[in-house]
């Protein structure tokens, strides 16, 4: 652990790497009008640069709209790149054609978060759980039902359940026939997009047991999408950060939840709140300001400046590197021009940079709006 | 007086397929300023019971009663209950995209949500919805009050939401997972308003909501359902450190906390039964692993257990164990296993390697 790293590629060796993604870009198109020209582009994964060790679970964590999800598309390429490139496994997939993708996509699967959307309701989830072996030509007839029962013994499935409809299960087995799907060509990474989120939390802890155990098994690599980040800490290794199309922050999950430097990093994990109530009631929440902005046209800077509470000039001025701030191991990186030291307060503090884009932010302190309560009794 | 006290509620709904039971006698007693949190899996009952307070199960039978400051809301015909409805008593329901009406502009809607009940001029409600909207944190409320609804993002329509719930100065307000759909940041966003009004306004909050956490933060008194039922009832503190029941326990032991990466979670085994076919005895036993003889049969009474005033629980287990350490659970265990044999002996053992102690028996 050395001060010079300053590129994230350079603290592992590249044969423990999984995924390797560089400055990866990733612009919808607007369109508008008779001849549907371009009129603005929705700024979705804005040069995104991270990797992926062999057999680890690298947590993706944001708000709404932060490009969570569509840089695990890009990684999985359901997407092409606007630019950047995404080497897997040590090949570059960014350019390669759906053909030529095709004996690729073995090696990456998905699970979503919709147990009832991303099921045909009118198909048999044996054949739902067989369509992999059937796309990839693998296997047909009384084999493949075999390894599709198989498949259903080890996510906790009845296997004579074969023929059944997806109506018929609950919600957390549902999740449990999309592992199964995702499970079925031994794929090397599982990009899982908030599996958990729409589940209760008992059967969540279900589910989250099942990855676990998969993963030993089968020493599978996990990219884990979540908004919630006690799920997020449970299961990841490492954890990167988003916001706006960026990463701001990215290391390992005892460094960001015990030295978090960016503080949108602290905002998030204050905000989240904690089943203990003397841990409730000590915590200083910090409350951010106004919501998101917009993607299509984000701040010039930072693009969290307009709602960070340490924001100065050179913030609105300058986009900040994601690299090694000074005291911290040499794989947890920040993009910060002001990184939040250890023992500092942030929530007594609020946002100082006067807002250009009256569109992003309140134009009133949380004082004015405290003072607003109820204008008519006082007076 | 209470400001509210639900006695001995019960809610069905009749389908084709049988009776759905959704609500099966639930009480509870809430003072002026108080937060209540009602906690449960989707299915719990908890979303139906504060719909029927309010009148909103059309179609259900009901029974039992509902006193807001002393009127039995259940007894109400129903132009009485829409003089209470949105000016007394108001809800904030989980999805703002389908409570708003899409057509009409959001200050409009507050507007008539506060013509409908206050004899003021149009001018003054449209000022008074002004201040409501800076008040719940929208920016240049002057000029979002003649935005549209879906000109408006997923955190300021809960904000709209809230000011429209907050308009009429409700003495109770009813908030169903209203911060379900929303991202932390602005989940903190809202609770830290809900409170600061609560300080200010001295309203009275129902918080039905499955996270955990969220209750932790805000909740004086916390009631846990399942199937139909409260199952539990506490103050916060006592709730999270002394739980009695072990469906609460199974609830916090399912929740990923401190623990590092991988280690395992206890999440409670199987599925929460249908209100169609609820499990004879105590609803809970199928998935409990301290099933004894008697809960196959005997649905337990809501009793006080523990040390802690107001710390009920309905469980067969001894009412003095309470709390989530080791000790306590081997106890649990060995209580449990004094009074079972043959099919609950049966049922606890398949349930085993989850979370029961091994090393008890």
């Amino acid at each position: 652990m050395t001060e010079a790293a300053t590129s994230p590629a350079s603290v592992v060796p590249d044969g423990d790497l999984l995924v390797r993604v560089k400055n990866v870009v990733k612009y919808f198109p607007i369109r508008s009008g008779l001849l549907r020209r371009v009129v603005a582009r929705v700024h979705a994964v804005d040069g995104v640069s991270l990797e992926v060790r062999r057999g680890e679970t690298l947590g993706i964590v944001g708000e709404t709209g932060c490009g969570k999800s569509t840089l695990a598309r890009c990684i999985a390429r359901l997407y092409d790149l606007t630019s950047g490139t995404i080497v897997f496994d040590g090949r570059d997939i960014s350019r390669l054609s759906r053909r030529r993708m095709r004996p690729l996509r073995k090696g990456v699967q998905m699970i979503f978060q919709d147990p009832i959307g991303s099921l045909n309701p009118r198909r048999r989830i044996g054949s739902i759980i067989g369509d992999p072996f059937a796309i990839h030509r693998i296997s047909r007839g009384e084999q493949r039902k075999r390894q599709v029962q198989e498949l259903m013994k080890l996510v906790g499935l009845n296997p004579e359940h074969y023929n059944r409809f997806p109506a018929e299960f609950s919600g957390g087995q549902r999740q449990r026939i999309g592992v199964a799907r995702a499970l079925a060509l031994r794929p090397k990474l599982i990009i899982a997009d908030e599996p958990v989120s729409a589940l209760d939390v008992s059967i969540q802890a279900q589910i989250l047991n099942l990855l676990t155990d998969l993963q030993d098994e089968f020493k599978l690599t996990y990219i884990f999408i979540a908004h919630d980040l006690s799920v997020v800490r449970h299961v990841s290794d490492r954890i990167a950060v988003m916001y706006l199309g960026k990463i701001v922050e990215v290391g390992s999950v005892s460094e960001i939840y015990a030295r978090p430097r960016h503080p949108y990093t602290n905002a998030l994990l204050s905000a989240v709140p904690v089943p203990d109530p003397d841990h409730a009631d000590q915590r200083e929440r910090i409350i951010l300001v106004g919501d998101v902005p917009s993607p299509i046209n984000p701040p010039s800077g930072c693009r969290f400046h307009p709602r960070c509470p340490k924001a100065q000039k050179l913030c609105t001025e300058v986009d900040p590197a994601l690299e090694v701030k000074k005291d911290d191991r040499a794989d947890h990186l920040a993009a910060c021009h002001f990184p939040v030291e250890v023992g500092e307060r942030l929530s007594r503090e609020r946002a100082g940079i006067a807002q250009a884009d009256r569109e992003n932010a309140p134009d009133v302190s949380r004082e004015t709006v405290e003072g607003a309560i109820r204008p008519k009794e006082r007076a | 007086m209470n400001r509210l006290e639900v006695k001995d509620l019960t809610v069905a709904f009749p389908t084709a397929d049988g009776l759905v039971q959704a609500v099966r006698g639930v009480s509870f007693v809430l003072e002026a300023g108080q937060t209540l949190g009602v906690v449960g899996e989707s299915g719990s009952g908890k979303s139906v019971t504060m719909q029927t307070i309010i009148g909103l199960t059309r179609g259900a039978r009901v029974t039992g009663q509902a006193l807001f400051e002393g009127q039995d809301l259940l007894a109400m015909s129903n132009d009485d209950l829409r003089h209470v409805r949105g000016a007394e008593i108001s809800m904030i329901f989980q999805d703002p995209l389908s409570s708003l009406h899409p057509f009409y502009r959001v200050g409009w809607q507050i507007v008539e949500m506060i013509r409908a009940h206050q004899n003021v001029s149009s001018h003054a409600a449209r000022q008074r919805a002004i201040d409501l909207l800076r008040l719940v944190g929208i920016p240049q409320p002057e000029r979002r009050v003649d935005d549209f609804p879906h000109q408006f993002s997923g955190g300021m329509r809960q904000r709209a939401m809230i000011a429209m719930a907050l308009a009429n100065d409700p003495k109770l307000l009813i908030a169903d997972e209203p911060t379900t759909a929303l991202d932390v940041t602005v989940q903190a966003q809202i609770i830290d308003l809900m409170q600061s009004l609560q300080k200010e306004l001295g309203t009275t909050i129902i918080m039905v909501t499955h996270d955990l956490g969220v209750v932790a933060d805000i909740a004086d008194e916390v009631i846990v359902m399942y199937a139909g039922r409260a199952v539990e009832q506490a103050d916060r503190r006592t709730l999270f450190y002394r739980a009695h029941h072990p469906y609460t326990r199974g609830l916090m032991g399912s929740l990923p906390g401190k623990g590092g990466a991988h280690e395992r979670l206890n999440p409670i085994a199987g599925q929460p039964p249908s209100l169609i076919r609820i499990p004879s005895g105590c609803p809970f036993h199928p998935r409990c692993p301290f099933v004894m003889d008697r809960c196959l049969t005997e649905e337990p009474p809501l009793l006080d257990v523990g040390t802690d005033e107001g710390h009920r629980s309905a469980c067969w287990l001894p009412a003095d164990l309470t709390g989530f350490d080791r000790q306590v659970d081997e106890r649990r265990w060995t209580a449990a296993e004094a009074d079972r044999s043959g099919r609950a002996r049966a049922m606890s053992r398949a349930l085993l390697p989850t979370p029961a102690p091994e090393r008890a028996s």
